[in-house]
């Protein structure tokens, strides 16, 4: 027993640096899960108000591109107001709500921080479990997606940027409607790669992108982004695609959490079937 | 003693804040993102206890990853750096050892011994940072490029703020001198 002791006094340093270094690969492992929610995150009150305070300050750099997105936008909507359209048929459309049936609904929220310059990004919002966010809703921006939501405090919530090394979105081809998987290799903030798209599938330049709704957190057909560059000639049965980003990574400030009003049915109809691979 | 703690303390909210509130949002082409905030642990005095050392250091790395949402990747880094720093002391001491009074300034040091004793460190911590970050070997030449980029960035700052901030390291010099 004394040897016992003398051995851990006579090693303390480096018995006390291995406690100290298994308890960060703990919180790292922790943070790491997505199942579970983990204790060292940015939406802690002290941070998220600090990050708060820095937001409003590049905001207000950023007024111009975000005023710029916001008329853009406006004007989107402005042409599905219901007195631009002329009423082609002398038919009146009834809708009805047992026909119509709402499936997603929008909630706009502050990007409190925000990083692009790390090999995994994350958001954090200004909005959490008080207003009724849970965990992994989507995240959308006027120009395309943004992330999933991570953890959920009463008022912030953390995001996994789709500027992430796990980040991995089903994406659909629009001129095509092929379907591949978007992931980020770490380059570039503005340009993300698209897998799975075989050799015969003909992509052009300029070809969009946009998600689906198989994974259940994004509504079908929101924009990811444009092919910039196809590259066939590698060893292997796929296509190497870049793809020019839709969204401003580097400059959000005003974002939307999509929640699926569907998605347990969905989840707990494919559950059954995760097994069967 | 009372008033070297707080020196301390105030380098530790000064070197966190321009971390968190400068550093932390350089969205410059994705590779840039130095981490000068290590500089706290580097400069505590020699005579520190090693225990104290460690603890001090988790609680930056912790700190850091706060404001970041990194989880405990740079407590991990930096608790490693601190289990360096009296090994590395050591092995670049000058010919007659350190005083307990002395600052590891490049005023008191000498400037070579200062660029050598940050460069090894600050290389060390981003290597280990970014390498734990990635979590993964094929991503290899790339974090390798990505942290040797930023230890240069990281040691020109430090030397900067060196140049502007680290005014009393000479002043001793000159009373020694």
């Amino acid at each position: 027993m004394r040897n016992l002791f003398l051995f851990l006094w006579k090693y303390n340093f480096f018995i006390f640096f291995l406690l100290l270094e298994i308890l960060c690969g703990y919180l790292i492992v922790q943070n790491n899960n997505f199942q579970r929610a983990s204790f060292v995150n940015s939406t802690n009150l002290a941070a998220a108000k600090l990050n708060y305070a820095v937001s409003s300050v590049t905001e207000y750099i950023n007024l111009g591109i975000t005023n710029d997105a916001l008329s853009r936008e406006n004007a989107g909507f402005k042409s599905l107001m219901p007195e631009v359209f002329y009423i082609d048929s002398a038919i009146r459309r009834v809708q009805s709500d047992t026909v119509l049936r709402q499936q997603y609904t929008f909630m706009t929220a502050k990007v409190v921080n925000n990083s692009t310059n790390r090999r995994s990004n994350y958001l954090t919002l200004n909005r959490g479990s008080m207003q009724g966010v849970k965990p992994e809703m989507g995240v959308i921006c006027p120009n395309g997606i943004v992330g999933i939501v991570k953890d959920v405090s009463d008022h912030y919530c953390s995001v996994i940027s789709f500027l992430h090394k796990d980040s991995r979105f089903s994406a659909r081809l629009k001129r095509t409607s092929f379907i591949g998987s978007m992931v980020w290799d770490g380059f570039d903030a503005t340009h993300g790669t698209l897998n799975d798209i075989e050799k015969h599938v003909k992509v052009l330049k300029g070809d969009t992108v946009i998600t689906t709704s198989f994974s259940s957190i994004f509504p079908e057909g929101i924009m990811i982004g444009v092919v910039d560059k196809v590259d066939p000639s590698r060893g292997s049965t796929f296509q190497d695609i870049s793809i020019r980003l839709a969204t401003p990574f580097g400059s959000l400030s005003y974002v939307y959490i999509v929640e699926n009003l569907l998605k347990n049915e969905q989840q707990a109809l494919e559950e059954p079937l995760k097994n069967d691979r | 003693m009372i008033a070297k703690t707080l020196q301390q303390f105030f380098r530790f909210l000064f070197l966190i804040g321009i971390q968190v509130i400068l550093l932390n949002h350089i969205q410059w082409s994705g590779y840039v993102n130095p981490y000068v905030y290590i500089l706290f642990i580097l400069m505590l005095p020699v005579e520190t206890p090693n225990w104290l050392l460690l603890v001090l250091a988790f609680v930056t790395g912790l700190t850091v990853d706060m404001f970041g949402t990194s989880g405990g990747i740079h407590a991990a880094a930096t608790v490693l750096l601190a289990f360096a720093r009296p090994g590395i002391l050591r092995l670049i001491a000058p010919r007659d050892g350190y005083d307990t009074e002395t600052k590891l300034t490049p005023g008191a040091m000498g400037f070579n011994w200062f660029i050598t004793y940050i460069s090894i460190m600050v290389i060390l911590h981003h290597l280990t940072y970014f390498y734990i970050e990635v979590f993964r070997f094929s991503e290899f030449f790339m974090t390798f490029l990505k942290a040797i980029i930023n230890s240069i960035i990281t040691i020109v700052l430090i030397v900067i703020g060196q140049f502007l901030f680290g005014r009393q390291g000479k002043r001793n010099e000159r009373i020694i001198g």
